[in-house]
């Protein structure tokens, strides 16, 4: 039996649809990444959940208990705000204690728990300390550890990281998994850093337009992104995306830059998403994976370190690659450079309605629609 | 070039802080003025521009040990102290929930708009209400008459202060165990305390330096302190003298007390205004 089960949840904020027929089940112990762009409702998903706001429609279930009508305080469940929210005129052990004592947990009990986990967090020299005298960093960890040390039945997260600097925020990253194997408590953890997700999420859930996009591994998701909406969302730099048509098993971009052949696809409109990194120097491919040759302007180049992007133009059109640093030796801004693709990692969208259409073996797979 | 503009902002500077003096001047001599007359014997306590003179207790001990004022110092502490205690704890949720419930700009300057009123409408049917209730010349019937302006500017003064307290805070006490009830007072109130302190401060200075309901809602032993200052002034002429000391005694600890809270109570002034 899955452990948390949202049936169907809609909220209405007046008469704007925030989220419109939520489904997700989470299994017991799972560390789910709920992830969409900022405004899309993720923070609304999860106050549901704690029961801080009201569904206007849909149930709840944690286990077989309904607790769709709950109060926050009944749900047995712990989050982490994005600001902390830690109690400014406690100190980090009352912060840290304050929930066990509302729950009538006896004094010794509540002590050895505290410890015990501001321990495992490296923070029992701050138990005296207050909020205001604490690092982001450290409030952060804080804020974890009051939530971890009431083991609840569920955890939330929303967005915790996104208030540390670049630096601290992978730190945490490994840390809050590390924590999470140590745990194994039922997780859903929201982000709207794509890149966030990818690398923390055993089953990412994305989120936009009210509606759930997409679930699966990381991989599902970056390899087969089932609509527009996924491709341009994850992945960075975000997915290019090309106008054109296919006929007679043949696409060709609307300006004609770029033709290919296709395979078992329908006539019509569509559109042609290729990922920066799916845009290779000829060197990099075999012979037979040349399916696209094309030759380039070099417009912008942006050095990352090991790797650079580059925006190129064909006839018009810019398309973003990204290519090891080592390439960058003899190109330079305003050169010609030749590019390849490989037509295996070729997306091919509905113009209208945005829906994936390749069918490979991963898609019969999953059985997802075309 | 540089030198000359750190120049002109030295001078302006001088010309600014010369306003300040002068402004200050201007706004504390009457105070000095008081103070020095309440020092001065009987018969030049009516001499204006006389400064030189030999101190004297004699007002002082008149106003403290020869006179009512004690009593009406007393009336005003207690009439103060009960309507600031009574303001807060109407208040208090009050501006919580006006914080939290969306409220419109509008509605939330309705709160002060009996304020914008002029007192002397409202007198007439307070006073015949008190009287009906038999509560003229009562010390609760001030408190109720000072309760009709103290509650509105005292919720006022704190929606700003919970306006500035993130809803986490409470969600937070929420999830840990707390009923709404439990993590406004756990948790939300200890966080705007200074926000109650000023607030407090602030309606009792109000109540204190009421002058208007007081004089018209009490006489004889629930004068209060405002009233029996007036009283001074008599048909024989003014008592200048005592008027002094009792001024001195009015307004010195709200001057004290105000001084600690000042940073606070510019910031409620601001009330719930400044977030729309
Ligand atoms: N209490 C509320 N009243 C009205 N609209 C709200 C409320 N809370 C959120 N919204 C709206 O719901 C949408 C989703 O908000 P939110 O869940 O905070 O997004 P996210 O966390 O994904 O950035 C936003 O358009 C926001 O304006
Ligand atoms: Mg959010």
């Amino acid at each position: 039996m899955p452990k948390i089960t949202l049936e169907n949840i809609q909220k209405k904020f007046g008469k704007n649809t925030v989220l419109d027929g939520i489904d997700l089940e989470l299994g017991e112990g799972e560390f789910t990444v709920l992830v969409g762009p900022s405004g899309c409702g993720k923070t609304t998903l999860l106050r549901l959940i704690a029961g801080l706001d009201q569904v206007s429609a849909g149930k709840i279930l944690i286990g077989d208990r309904d607790v769709t009508r709950l109060e926050p305080r009944e749900r047995d469940i712990a989050m982490v705000f994005q600001n902390y929210a830690l109690y400014p005129h406690m100190s980090v052990y009352e912060n840290m204690s304050f929930g066990l004592k509302a729950r009538g947990v006896d004094a010794g009990e509540v002590k050895r728990r505290v410890i015990q986990v501001a321990e495992m967090l490296g923070i029992e020299i701050l138990l005296n300390r207050k909020p205001k005298e604490l690092s982001g960093g450290q409030q952060q960890r804080v804020a974890i550890g009051r939530a971890v040390v009431r083991d609840p039945s569920l955890f939330l997260f929303d967005e915790p990281l996104s208030n540390l600097d670049a630096k601290l925020r992978t730190e945490m990253r490994t840390e809050l998994l590390k924590l999470h194997r140590e745990l194994h408590a039922t997780t859903v953890y929201v982000t709207h850093d794509q890149e966030e997700a990818m690398s923390m999420g055993d089953r990412i859930v994305v989120l936009n337009d009210g509606v759930i996009q997409q679930r699966g591994t990381p991989r599902d998701i970056y390899f087969h992104p089932v609509n527009l909406l996924v491709a341009g969302f994850i992945g960075s730099p975000s997915m290019n995306m090309l106008h054109g048509k296919i006929s007679g098993d043949r696409f060709a971009s609307l300006d004609g830059a770029i033709v290919v052949e296709t395979k078992n696809l329908p006539d019509g409109d569509v559109i042609l998403g290729i990922r920066p990194e799916d845009i290779h120097q000829p060197a990099d491919l075999t012979a037979e994976q040349h399916g696209c040759v094309l030759n380039c302007r070099i417009d912008v180049i942006e050095l990352l370190g090991a790797r650079a992007i580059i925006t190129l133009i064909v006839v018009g059109v810019e398309l973003r690659a990204v290519i090891e640093e080592r390439y960058l030796k003899g190109i330079s801004e305003g050169s010609d450079l030749i590019v390849v693709f490989d037509p295996d990692r070729f997306h091919f969208f509905d113009a209208v309605t945005g829906r994936r259409l390749n069918r490979d073996r991963f898609d019969e797979e999953q059985g997802i629609d075309g | 070039m540089e030198r000359f503009q750190h120049l002109r902002g030295r001078t302006s500077n001088l010309f600014l802080e010369s306003l300040l003096i002068v402004a200050l001047a201007v706004v504390l001599f009457p105070f000095v003025w008081i103070f020095v007359t309440s020092l001065k014997p009987p018969d030049l306590v009516a001499v204006p521009d006389v400064w030189i003179f030999e101190i004297s207790g004699i007002n002082w001990r008149n106003v403290l040990l020869e006179s009512n004022i004690p009593q009406n110092i007393i009336n005003s502490l207690v009439v103060g102290v009960v309507t600031v205690l009574i303001a807060l704890a109407v208040g208090c949720p009050a501006a919580y929930s006006f914080s939290r419930f969306k409220s419109s700009a509008a509605t939330r300057f309705s709160i002060l708009a009996a304020e914008m009123m002029p007192p002397a409408i409202m007198i007439l049917p307070i006073f015949l209400l008190l009287y009906q209730l038999s509560l003229i010349d009562t010390l609760w019937g001030v408190i109720l008459a000072h309760l009709t302006f103290v509650i509105p500017v005292v919720t006022w003064f704190l929606i700003g202060f919970f306006d500035e307290v993130p809803r986490e805070l409470e969600d937070q006490a929420m999830i840990d165990g707390c009923t709404h009830f439990q993590a406004f007072y756990k948790v939300i109130l200890p966080v705007v305390r200074p926000g109650l302190a000023a607030a407090a401060i602030f309606g009792f200075v109000l109540s204190w330096n009421d002058m208007f309901y007081a004089l018209i809602l009490t006489g004889g032993e629930s004068k209060t302190l405002p009233v029996a200052i007036a009283g001074f002034w008599t048909f024989r002429g003014v008592e200048m003298g005592k008027m002094a000391v009792a001024i001195l005694i009015a307004i010195v600890p709200v001057l004290i007390v105000s001084f600690f809270v000042q940073k606070h109570l510019v910031r409620g002034l601001g009330g719930g205004a400044v977030k729309y």
